[in-house]
């Protein structure tokens, strides 16, 4: 890393390509879904790169490692946990607009209304005004005489449901 | 793209690069830099009247020795917390905690004469919030975090908010000092809730801000 901080760069290309192996090693150990880890590991040695001024010879250099790699980790998994709920929210949406339009195969179709099925009667109306008729959150708690807030919370947990449902019969 | 093609790509894009100031000297560095607008602040905006009495009382100046060295301490801390090699634990977290509990226990001495003192006590109100001094406290910590801020930038720091939180706790506390020399009101309150309860409020945004502010 010394040569690497002095400009030498076939030592760094040797440097950073023993390091792979080391970095791919400490995110699997960490991470449940194995297919981020070469992404990751991208993001790490983009960071090692840009931090690598920062580096004291006369501390360890694998506290230097894991301690940038852990950094960019977190960030990397926050990033794609953002990503991913937006993910879900489009889900949500084109499955919804998939019913309402019929569009869709009719078995998955039959499947979504089997899932709306064990939902309670309350908590059925709510889905069919929301995710249905395309009312919002505030117009459907005017409808039914509840609040904004309980109508969010009834969406979310009737969802949930349906999910669990689904997954149940086979879907992912 | 390919990890061995980026790692191509790193390679031939190196430079040479000079490593991070080891962080005593950077603090120190930064120290200098302060001590010297300090000095220029309380000219510009003027001592306080009484300020060759200040010089010569041994209270006040005990007080400003202990500004400057929770000021130095964490102000090595922010910037030790810029190298990644850095341990949080132990060293790092145990000096931001003397630094803190050097503070804390000034502000309490403070609470308890200004609720048992015998002396008159002027009134503080809501507006008292804009009052100048916490302005002036304000404007000095600012211009100090802004210098500490470029410090930190250049290095990566991986506890943001630690480092946020002893940047602004170092700049706050040098703050408070000038406001020593700027300010001629003696009383507990007064100085309790407009010079140094402020520098645990401006730590505590340090501590949000940091994490906004040294993503890298």
């Amino acid at each position: 890393m010394q040569q690497a901080q002095q400009g030498d760069s076939a030592a760094y290309q040797e440097l950073l390509g023993a390091l792979v192996p080391v970095i791919r090693r400490y995110l699997a150990r960490r991470l449940f879904n194995k297919n981020n880890i070469e992404e990751i590991t991208q993001e790490i040695l983009l960071a090692l790169h840009t931090a690598r001024h920062t580096y004291l010879p006369q501390l360890p250099f694998d506290r230097w490692l894991y301690s940038i790699a852990r950094y960019k980790m977190i960030d990397a998994l926050r990033k794609m946990y953002r990503h991913d709920n937006n993910a879900e929210t489009n889900i949500e949406i084109e499955t919804f607009s998939a019913i309402s339009t019929n569009d869709s195969d009719d078995g998955f179709t039959k499947d979504l209304h089997q899932a709306l099925m064990q939902l309670t009667s309350k908590q059925k109306d709510i889905v069919t005004l929301a995710k249905l008729e395309g009312y919002t959150a505030a117009e459907v708690a005017k409808k039914l005489g509840m609040t904004e807030t309980a109508v969010k919370v009834s969406i979310h947990r009737s969802l949930e449901t349906m999910r669990i449902w689904l997954i149940k019969n086979g879907y992912e | 793209m390919d990890t061995n093609k980026l790692i191509n790509t790193l390679a031939d894009n190196l430079t040479a690069t000079q490593p991070v100031k080891p962080a005593l000297q950077a603090s120190l560095q930064w120290g200098g830099f302060a001590t010297i607008f300090l000095a220029g602040a309380c000219g510009y905006i003027g001592f306080r009247p009484d300020m060759m009495e200040v010089i010569s009382g041994s209270a006040i100046m005990a007080e400003a020795l202990l500004f400057i060295m929770i000021g130095l301490v964490a102000s090595y801390v922010a910037l030790d917390l810029r190298v990644p090699q850095s341990p949080l634990l132990f060293k790092n977290k145990g000096l931001l905690a003397v630094a803190s509990l050097g503070w804390i226990g000034f502000i309490a001495y403070y609470a308890v004469n200004a609720l048992y003192s015998t002396a008159p006590q002027e009134h503080l109100h809501v507006e008292d919030l804009l009052h100048e001094c916490i302005v002036e406290l304000v404007a000095i910590s600012s211009v100090l975090s802004v210098y500490m801020l470029y410090m930190l930038k250049k290095g990566a720091t991986t506890q943001r908010l630690a480092s946020g939180y002893a940047c602004l706790l170092a700049c706050a506390s040098f703050g408070a000092l000038a406001m020593r020399f700027l300010c001629p009101n003696e009383e507990y309150l007064h100085l309790l809730a407009l010079h140094f309860l402020p520098v645990l409020g401006l730590a505590s945004i340090g501590a949000t801000a940091g994490k906004l502010l040294l993503r890298w």
